[in-house]
């Protein structure tokens, strides 16, 4: 592979991160050739030495979804940098993401349970429902139904947060392990 | 050898590398691959990742051949993390080697 021919494919494996963050990462590598070449190794050489554009891309990639989930807290931030992570190596795929599934599945079901409870005061509210009871036993009820499921959203959305922080915490103690490092 | 576990431990020659003398990114390349055989490509993202959690520095520094060079150097923060892994990673290949010995006789 020639020097060309790295830089080029390595720029189209991470053309979608930001342009000054590129062409910083472009600017390293192409340094490092210059100087292997002043050495006297050849394009060849050098490139072997650095390995496949492709692996290297995978690692900057991670790297960088995984600043951005940190600094732009937003659920499609943090799926990217889960999504770059497991691209690293199939390993991560069962370790890092199933008990992620398990949570968020358990978390929206929690969720919706909430939203159900705090809706279901409307419900009682008809006289379809429990129809041998008083309309102020009703709106008793209702109003409790309805304040307790509100509460539970509250909570659901600190719920929520505090998971976002959790999984990101995750994610970079995941990271570490595939690199092979201890946290 | 395992290609994850190698990186694990570059972020320690790294480290161990710029506290002996400030270098640019070919020379640390160079000065590794002599010792263990990695991907020079892998250097790279490690040590922009190590800049951004303050580990390392870097400044140019003019060349008398070619363009001006991005050398590393090290930070307290740096110094500090390194000597936690030399301990980390004394213990651990103690350990190994021991278990090793062990296990042969």
């Amino acid at each position: 592979m020639t020097k060309k021919q790295f830089i080029s494919e390595l720029g189209n494996f991470i053309k979608k991160l930001p342009e000054g963050e590129r062409k910083e990462i472009i600017y390293d590598y192409e340094e490092h050739f210059e100087m292997g070449m002043a050495e006297g190794k050849t394009e060849h050489e050098i490139a072997n030495e650095l390995g496949s554009p492709k692996t290297l891309a995978r690692e900057i990639l991670a790297q960088y979804h995984l600043s951005q989930a940190q600094s732009d807290k937003s659920m499609h931030n943090m799926m990217k940098a889960l999504l770059a992570i497991v691209s690293l190596s199939f390993f991560n795929i069962v370790f890092l993401l199933m008990p992620i599934i398990v949570i968020l599945v358990v978390y929206a079901v929690l969720c919706i349970a909430s939203f159900a409870i705090a809706t279901s005061g409307i419900g009682v509210l008809s006289p379809v429902f429990l129809e041998d009871i008083s309309f102020m036993e009703r709106l008793f009820m209702a109003m409790a139904l309805t304040g307790f499921g509100v509460f539970m959203c509250i909570v659901m959305i600190y719920i929520g947060k505090f998971l976002y922080r959790m999984i990101l915490n995750y994610a970079r103690f995941n990271v570490r392990i595939v690199k092979g490092e201890r946290s | 050898m395992n290609v994850q576990f190698k990186k694990g431990v570059l972020e320690l020659c790294v480290l161990v590398l710029v506290n002996q003398k400030d270098q640019y990114g070919y020379e640390l390349a160079q000065n590794i691959s002599k010792r263990i055989e990695v991907a020079d490509g892998s250097l790279y993202p490690l040590l922009r990742r190590l800049t951004k959690e303050e580990l390392v520095t870097t400044y140019l520094r003019e060349s008398t051949e070619g363009p001006p060079r991005k050398y590393y150097r090290i930070t307290s923060k740096g110094k500090a993390y390194m000597e936690e892994l030399i301990v980390e990673w004394l213990k651990f290949s103690e350990g190994v080697n021991m278990l090793i010995k062990e296990a042969a006789v």
